[in-house]
């Protein structure tokens, strides 16, 4: 009993040194999110280059009339919260005009996999899903549907 | 331009929970540690406040932007006006903190992990940023659009909630701190404001998180503690992704120091209002804090009970909490759709029988990021033994991380939601929600005095026994 009463305080303090390494080891492994970020702003020139692609969307001031497009949203419609959580994570669409700097208004699931995207006529003005269509329909007549675009 | 301004309204939050913290007689400051402290809790007691009186305003009908700068400016002078008439002025000082020898080596050594733990913290924050520039998904699609909502003109912020729009539920206190400096400051919704907002949350955490524990068991200690709460990368992830998580972590964490500073100074004190409004302001920032709100009502309760005064220290509790809690039900009741998650339930009693869900649920809480370091420290417990005589709060705390715990276990268990997906998508901010809490409580358990003699411990009796003839001599002055 004694024995393990003098052996206590060691294998405390064993314990706190294994603390302290797994302490020091995460915050090491942050630090090196360094390099990471260097490789993830070559993937983001990569997603803009994608975004290009969507040369309709340089079009939306002749069209429709609005503003220039400050604020965009896309609607995703599925049937189940499931699969819009699949939805956003596998859509390198919706992460390329994230990451371009829009800030999208809202995301929605839809069983026709499609995006919709609505022009806000200025920043400041935020749009609710009703309205966002309803703008969608005053600016060009109609949807920009877009196909999903594989990245 | 706008960067200023938004910088001058934090600066204005703080120093409205300066004003706050000095009515609800937070003791003076004497140590750099307690104003380490002090400060972090000023910031977080000035933006809830500032944030909460701005969406109060919007949902009376204040729409312009002098409007809300006069009410603001209104608000500091009623707060400077009262502390005035109630001589709020002198206060106690903090209860002695620890004046004890320790090793330089050691407290080289354990500054320096902590200096390593800020920095990885830092690049993990600045790596989300290059990530998710716009924060992740709820960020965008749930706390800046309320925000934006909130920020917007006339009556276009009730749009927020519209049933069709992402969780209209969800509470107000992140999106209105925001809306506040979007709408005041003028100019586009800046994501700069936003980011600032969050990480300032996180510093405010982190500074009250270390000072708290550095008062109570030393600094060797609260740096050792500080350094785990900034280590895993949950932390800064969620501090950069723009969530209301580590907020809501801020005010569990803040509701409790503020009522063991109260259970130090001993009878009903104004700081339990202010621990009770801390804990209303909690429900506040997200769903998650109603819970909260309601198990740490219920363990200080049941653990004053057999306290002198304890009624009475329990109603001052209730009655800081009250008026942000009837705000909430207005809210709720008036304005905000159903809970999707309260709405949706259906065959509970079918899926508890189910014993499938339970294994998910263990090998969800297995899994987590969590579980090491909580399980290295309970085995710690379990070596060094638990501190003697540790006071009613900190049981308290106990009972609400195992409480809090139980009912998301509870939830997760009979959710209309698929359960892995669910389990997936929420655990890791779940526990982040309750980790400062949980170290807190942990490290304040600990008999850290038996593992490394010196190096935390309660005050020496004669700095008490002074501590003691002060007061005494202060309340009779004050008295005259």
């Amino acid at each position: 009993m004694r024995y393990i009463e003098r052996l206590r305080p060691k294998l405390a303090l064993a314990l706190v040194g294994l603390l302290l390494l797994a302490i020091v080891r995460d915050s090491v492994t942050q630090l090196g999110g360094l390099g990471l970020s260097a490789n993830q702003l070559k993937t983001h020139a990569e997603e803009r280059a994608l975004l290009e692609r969507f040369t309709r969307l340089r079009e939306l001031p002749a069209q429709g009339g609005a503003a220039l497009p400050t604020e965009i949203g896309f609607h995703m419609l599925a049937p189940n919260t499931e699969d819009v959580e699949d939805a956003k994570r596998d859509s390198a669409l919706l992460r390329s005009m994230v990451q371009y700097g829009f800030a999208p208004l809202r995301v929605v699931a839809d069983d026709q996999a499609t995006i919709v995207l609505a022009v806000a006529r200025d920043a400041t003005t935020p749009l609710s899903v009703p309205a966002g269509y309803a703008l969608i329909a005053e600016a060009g007549g109609g949807c920009w549907w877009l196909e999903r675009v594989a990245p | 331009m706008s960067v200023v301004v938004t910088l001058a309204l934090f600066v204005s939050s703080w120093l409205i929970g300066c004003g706050l913290l000095r009515l609800f007689a937070w003791p003076v400051a004497e140590t750099r540690t307690a104003k380490l402290g002090t400060a972090a809790l000023a910031w977080l007691v000035g933006n809830a406040v500032t944030a909460t009186f701005y969406v109060a305003l919007r949902s009376l009908g204040v729409d312009g932007r002098v409007s809300l700068v006069f009410w603001e400016l209104a608000l500091a002078c009623g707060i400077g006006v009262t502390i005035v008439s109630l001589r709020s002025r002198r206060v106690d000082p903090l209860a002695p903190t620890l004046h004890v020898r320790r090793p330089r080596y050691l407290l080289a050594g354990v500054v320096s992990i902590f200096l390593i733990t800020i920095l990885g913290a830092c690049v993990g924050v600045c790596s989300c940023y290059v990530e998710y520039p716009e924060g992740r998904t709820d960020a965008w699609a749930i706390w800046n659009l309320a925000a934006r909502f909130l920020a917007a003109d006339g009556d276009a912020w009730t749009g927020q909630f519209n049933a069709a729009n992402a969780h209209p539920d969800y509470p107000l206190l992140v999106p209105g701190a925001l809306a506040r400096c979007w709408r005041l400051a003028g100019g586009d919704a800046s994501i700069i404001a936003a980011r600032a907002l969050h990480v300032l949350f996180a510093a405010s955490l982190c500074g009250l998180f270390v000072a708290s524990l550095a008062r109570t068991r030393g600094v060797v200690v609260a740096l050792l503690a500080g350094a785990m709460l900034l280590a895993p990368s949950q932390f800064s992830h969620y501090a950069a992704v723009l969530y209301a998580d580590l907020p809501l972590a801020s005010f569990f964490l803040a509701a409790f120091v503020v009522m063991e500073e109260a259970e130090r100074r001993g009878g009903a004190n104004r700081c339990w209002a202010l621990a009770g409004m801390l804990a209303a302001f909690a429900a506040w920032t997200k769903n998650e804090g109603i819970v909260f709100l309601v198990v740490v009502g219920a363990a200080i309760a049941w653990s004053q009970r057999r306290v002198p005064h304890g009624r009475r220290l329990v109603a001052r509790w209730a009655l800081g909490a009250a008026p942000v809690v009837l705000l909430i039900a207005t809210f709720k009741v008036f304005l905000m759709p159903a809970n999707d998650l309260v709405a949706g339930y259906s065959h509970w009693v079918e899926k508890v029988a189910v014993p499938a869900r339970y294994f998910a649920i263990g090998l969800g809480l297995l899994d987590s990021w969590a579980l090491r370091p909580v399980a290295m420290l309970l085995l710690i417990a379990l070596v060094v033994g638990v501190r003697p005589n540790r006071g009613a709060t900190a049981q308290a705390a106990t009972k609400t991380c195992i409480a809090m715990l139980a009912v998301f276990c509870a939830v997760y268990l009979t959710t209309p939601f698929d359960l892995a997906t669910h389990l997936r998508t929420s655990l890791p901010r779940l526990l982040l929600q309750l980790w400062p809490l949980a170290l807190w409580t942990i490290f304040n358990t600990v008999n850290w005095d038996r593992l490394a003699p010196g190096t935390a411990g309660v005050p020496p009796a004669p700095a008490m026994a002074k501590y003691a003839r002060d007061r005494l001599r202060r309340e009779r002055r004050l008295a005259r």
